[in-house]
């Protein structure tokens, strides 16, 4: 093959230029055109129809469109270098009677004594994408600080109220120890000893002092009683606000937290050592058989576990309620090619099977101190998981079976 | 007929002439496909634009040959049906500006478009 001769090379190099998808433009120091590409003309051609000028000088469309552009380049003393180093302009013009916005970037050269160079484009689209971006950021970052700020808050009602139910637990434990026992000794003293305090303050006032220590002491026991009740019932508020809170707070995490792959097997015998001294002292037994090479599925760790925990409380009241023998909850989980099925079963009063669907409904509770969005909430959680959760009953007294599907990770 | 780059009816004298007449006018012509492919490109064109009419046959005009023509005022002109209009425009012999006025022709009945070329 030939060489190509310099002239060649040239002439192939100037084909290039002309065809670059970024506007060039030569001019002389007075903005006359000397040599322009292609995509210079798309671009400029355009502009100048709009202001009417015959297309042969770029200072006067500048003059036009960007008047500050055009005083740089004229204020600019040296010889040569870097007039404007790109730099984005919004140029306003009108087509068929329509304001049109457009965002240019230039960048001005000063080549020699007598040679501008302009170097620019249309990049409309990508600043209208990057604004849409930045947007977006700041919506997002917008978010972000208003779940912080909701998940600082729940965080904090979340501490006062334990910090409340603490306390009232105390006093509770103060009113077991109320002097109404005391006062009921004292009178059991009395009546033992009512001989001895005859012969000295008469028998009438013996009787009267026996009769005004009874009283007092009958008195505090109902006090104690009702200060109780009061007690009972603000414990179960307390119990009601805190599930409330757990829920937000999960509503909150689950902005934020990302998917892990999680082992069912860990978060099952984690959930239940948690549970499992309540277990103990109802008399419950349990019995897990989840394989140990179980798949992964992907998921919330704590979320996970906040299922299984009140699917297993659930269950554990359910036996209560049920005056059975047996007294056992069982855990085991099975799997598929895609899929992991976890059956949770219980002895305890189990449901009617007409009311199946009931048991998911919002606000449905059939617990006496129950706040009815334990199950909802479950089955939300495991949804959100792409994955399913069910109960099942033989019928009222029959147990129930709790039977989640996951998809493996 | 001796056609004129502002002969009224020219259309349908282009359409019904052999390419080597083209190269007879006094004015540039390209010849496209309605996808906007050269189907021929003349002498007095290839001397307004310094491009070889070998080169242009079988390109894309709009982004291959004058991509400068590639904005409303003239390809965006084509995605009409009938199109006879005319305009002032600015070509590139390489990259020196020409000045140049452009007729822009089309119509339904027709495969091909055109866009004639004179030079001020």
């Amino acid at each position: 093959m030939e060489k190509e001769t310099i002239e060649q090379q040239l002439q192939k190099i100037i084909f290039i230029i002309h065809q670059i998808p970024i506007g060039l433009v030569e001019t002389d120091l007075q903005g006359t055109l000397k040599q322009m590409n292609a995509k210079g003309v798309q671009l400029l051609m355009p502009l100048f129809l709009q202001f009417q000028l015959s297309g042969s000088n770029v200072f006067e469309l500048l003059e036009k469109i960007r008047p500050d552009l055009l005083k740089q380049i004229q204020q600019f003393q040296s010889e040569s270098g870097t007039i404007i180093q790109q730099e984005n302009y919004l140029i306003e013009f009108n087509i068929n009677q329509q304001q049109v916005n457009r965002f240019f970037y230039f960048t001005i050269n000063k080549i020699n004594a007598d040679t501008i160079s302009f170097v620019f484009d249309d990049i409309t689209e990508l600043h209208e994408k990057e604004n849409l971006i930045r947007e977006a950021m700041q919506e997002k970052a917008v978010e972000q600080s208003k779940f912080e700020m909701a998940s600082g808050v729940l965080h904090d009602i979340g501490n006062a109220v334990v910090g409340f139910g603490s306390y009232i637990n105390r006093i509770k434990n103060h009113l077991n120890y109320s002097d109404h026992k005391n006062l009921l000794g004292l009178w059991g003293f009395l009546e033992k000893n009512k001989q001895h305090f005859e012969p000295g303050i008469g028998s009438a006032k013996t009787i009267a002092m026996m009769d005004l220590v009874e009283a007092i002491a009958k008195n505090q026991e109902k006090n104690a009683m009702e200060a109780n009740q009061i007690i009972s019932e603000q414990m179960g508020i307390i119990n009601h606000i805190s599930e409330i809170l757990v829920i937000q707070r999960q509503y909150i995490k689950g902005h934020s937290v990302e998917r892990e792959s999680i082992n069912i097997r860990s978060i099952v015998n984690d959930s239940i050592a948690m549970i499992m001294p309540s277990l103990v002292k109802k008399g419950i037994e349990m019995v897990v058989d989840i394989p140990i090479n179980i798949s992964q599925v992907k998921g919330d760790k704590t979320r996970m576990m906040q299922v299984f925990l009140n699917l297993i409380k659930n269950a554990s009241e359910s036996i209560e309620s049920n005056e059975l023998f047996d007294k056992k909850i069982s855990i085991y989980a099975s799997q598929n090619t895609d899929i992991v099925e976890i059956k949770l079963n219980d002895t305890g009063i189990g449901f009617e099977k007409s009311d199946a669907e009931q048991l998911f409904k919002r606000g449905y509770t059939s617990k006496e101190s129950g706040s009815g969005i334990g199950l909802y909430n479950c089955r939300s959680i495991i949804e959100s998981h792409q994955g399913t959760l069910e109960l099942v009953s033989e019928g009222s007294g029959k147990g129930a079976t709790a039977i989640l599907t996951f998809k493996i990770a | 007929m001796n056609a004129t780059f502002s002969t009224p009816e020219i259309l349908g004298w282009l359409e019904n002439q052999e390419p080597n007449q083209y190269d007879e006018l006094s004015f540039g012509i390209v010849k496209m496909n309605t996808d906007g492919q050269v189907v021929f490109y003349n002498k007095q064109e290839s001397q307004i634009t310094g491009i070889d009419p070998a080169y242009a046959v079988g390109k894309l005009f709009f982004t291959q040959i004058a991509p400068c023509t590639n904005n409303f005022m003239v390809s965006e002109k084509y995605k009409q049906i009938e199109l006879d209009e005319e305009l002032d425009y600015l070509f590139t012999h390489i990259t020196t500006p020409t000045r140049v006025r452009l007729r822009l022709l089309k119509s339904a009945s027709s495969q091909h478009q055109y866009m004639l070329v004179h030079k001020y």
